[in-house]
C-alpha cells in the first residue's frame, strides 16, 4: 500500500502560535530575512502580513549591518515602539521573527518570548 | 511649570481663526508629535491660505515626516505668498541638497543670501557646503552630509559635552569600560553632539553615527506602513552593545549606546532625555 500523500506541516507555525499566545500581541509572522517573504504567519484581521514581513525582514537586516559597521556585533533583536503599537524582531539563520503588538502589551515578556522562540529558527 | 501645547490649544479652541496654530504646530514639531503637528499645519494651510507662515509651518512638519516633496511644494507656496521669505528657500535648498539636486539647492541658497543682503553667516556657509559637494559629486568624492537645515543648528559651546551629566555616571564614554555614549546625529548622518569613544579611547563617534543615524529613517518608514504613528524609541541589542534611539526631528535622532549588561530600560529612558535635550538645544536662539 502507497503512504497517501499528506500535507507537509509548517514546522515554524508552532513558533509564530506560542507568540500570538501572549496578550496584545496582534501578529507573529516567520519570514525569509532574504526576501521578505513570509514562511509562517498568524495575524489578527487587519494585520497586514506581507507588509509586516517585508518591514521586519527590512529593519531587523538594516539594523544588524548597522550594528557590525559601528563595531558592535551582530544583532540579535530589535524593539520598535510606535505611538499606536511595538513591532519586535528578532533573527538567525536567514530568518526574521517578528511580532506586532498593541501599546499595552507587556513588552519585556515578549521580548523574552521572542529571544526564546529565536532558537529554534536556525 | 505650564504646558505651551496644551494653552496654545486651549487658545486656538477658543479661537479656530487666530494664528495660534502657528506656534501650536511648531511646537508639536519640536516635541516630535508629527502626527499631531501635521494635522495643526493642514489645518492652518485650510483656514489661512494666503499665509506664507502657514505653508511654511507645513513645509517644516513634511520635512520632518520625510515627506521632500510635499514639504518643497509647501515651502514654493510660501515664497509664491512672501518673495522675502528667506526660511522658506533655505528649505527648498535643503529638500533639493537632500535629493541630490545640488545645483537647485545653491541657486535657492544664493536667493536666501540676497534676501539677508549677504550677512547671515549660516546660509553662507550652507552655500559654500553646497559648493564643496557638487564639486566633490562632480569628482566621484563622497562627503560627509553637509548643510544647515532650515531652522539651523545652532553653535554650543562644547557639544561634544551636551549628554555628558545624563551619560558620565563613570566619567566615560567608551563601552567597554562600562560607560555609555550618547550622540546626536542629524538629517545629514552627521553628528552634531554628544561623543563616543572604543575601548582604546579613540573617537568613534563620526564612526557609530554614520552607521547607525538613519536607521530612524527605517523606523519612521515601518511606522507609518504599519499605521503604528510616529516612532518613538528604538532599541537594538547586539552582542557588544545595546543602543536605543529615539527622534529628534527632521530626521535626526538621538543614540545612546551602552554595555549590554546595562538595563535595557535605562539606556531607552537616557534616549528620550538625551532626544529632548537635543530638540531644545536645536530649537535654542543663538
Amino acid at each position: 500500500m502507497t503512504a497517501a500523500a499528506r500535507p507537509t506541516r509548517n514546522p515554524y507555525q508552532h513558533v509564530v502560535a506560542d507568540i500570538m499566545r501572549l496578550r496584545g500581541v496582534q501578529g507573529a509572522i516567520v519570514v525569509d530575512a532574504g526576501d521578505g517573504i513570509p514562511i509562517a504567519s498568524t495575524l489578527d484581521v487587519g494585520v497586514d502580513g506581507e507588509a509586516v514581513a517585508a518591514l521586519a525582514a527590512s529593519l531587523f537586516q538594516r539594523a544588524a549591518a548597522a550594528t557590525v559597521a559601528a563595531g558592535y556585533g551582530t544583532s540579535a533583536y530589535v524593539q520598535l515602539e510606535g505611538e499606536r503599537g511595538w513591532l519586535c524582531v528578532t533573527g538567525q539563520g536567514g530568518l526574521v521573527l517578528a511580532a506586532v503588538a498593541e501599546p499595552r502589551t507587556n513588552v519585556a515578556l515578549l521580548r523574552l518570548a521572542l529571544l526564546r522562540a529565536r532558537e529554534h529558527l536556525a | 511649570m505650564s504646558d505651551p501645547v496644551r494653552e496654545l490649544s486651549a487658545t486656538l479652541a477658543r479661537d479656530p481663526e487666530s494664528e495660534a496654530f502657528l506656534p501650536l504646530g511648531e511646537a508639536l514639531r519640536r516635541r516630535g508629535d508629527l502626527d499631531a503637528a501635521h494635522g495643526i499645519a493642514m489645518r492652518g494651510v485650510e483656514r489661512h491660505p494666503f499665509s506664507a507662515a502657514a505653508h511654511d509651518l507645513l513645509g517644516r512638519v513634511a520635512s520632518d515626516r520625510g515627506e521632500l516633496d510635499v514639504a518643497y511644494d509647501a515651502w514654493d507656496a510660501a515664497v509664491s505668498l512672501d518673495p522675502t521669505l528667506a526660511a522658506a528657500r533655505k528649505g527648498q535648498a535643503f529638500v533639493r541638497f537632500r535629493q541630490g539636486r545640488l545645483a537647485e539647492a545653491e541657486a535657492h541658497l544664493r536667493e536666501a543670501v540676497a534676501l539677508a543682503g549677504g550677512s547671515d553667516p549660516e546660509t553662507d556657509s550652507a552655500l559654500a557646503r553646497v559648493r564643496e559637494a557638487a564639486l566633490a559629486d562632480v569628482m566621484g568624492v563622497v562627503l560627509a552630509p553637509v548643510v544647515t537645515p532650515p531652522d539651523g543648528v545652532v553653535p554650543h559651546a562644547d557639544p561634544a559635552r551636551l549628554f555628558a551629566d545624563l551619560t558620565d555616571m563613570d566619567g566615560d564614554a567608551a563601552l567597554g569600560a562600562g560607560g555609555v555614549a550618547a550622540l546626536f546625529v542629524d538629517e545629514w548622518g552627521t553628528v552634531r553632539a554628544g561623543a563616543c569613544t572604543d575601548d582604546a579611547g579613540r573617537d568613534v563617534a563620526s564612526e557609530v553615527g554614520r552607521a547607525l543615524g538613519d536607521i530612524g529613517g527605517e523606523a519612521s518608514g515601518a511606522m507609518r506602513h504599519l499605521a503604528l504613528g510616529s516612532w518613538r524609541t528604538l532599541h537594538v541589542e547586539a552582542e557588544r552593545s545595546v543602543v536605543a534611539m529615539a527622534p529628534v526631528d527632521a530626521g535626526g535622532v538621538v543614540l545612546v549606546a551602552a554595555a549590554p549588561a546595562t538595563p535595557l530600560g535605562r539606556v531607552r529612558r537616557l534616549a528620550v532625555r538625551a532626544a529632548m535635550r537635543a530638540r531644545d538645544w536645536r530649537g535654542s536662539p543663538a
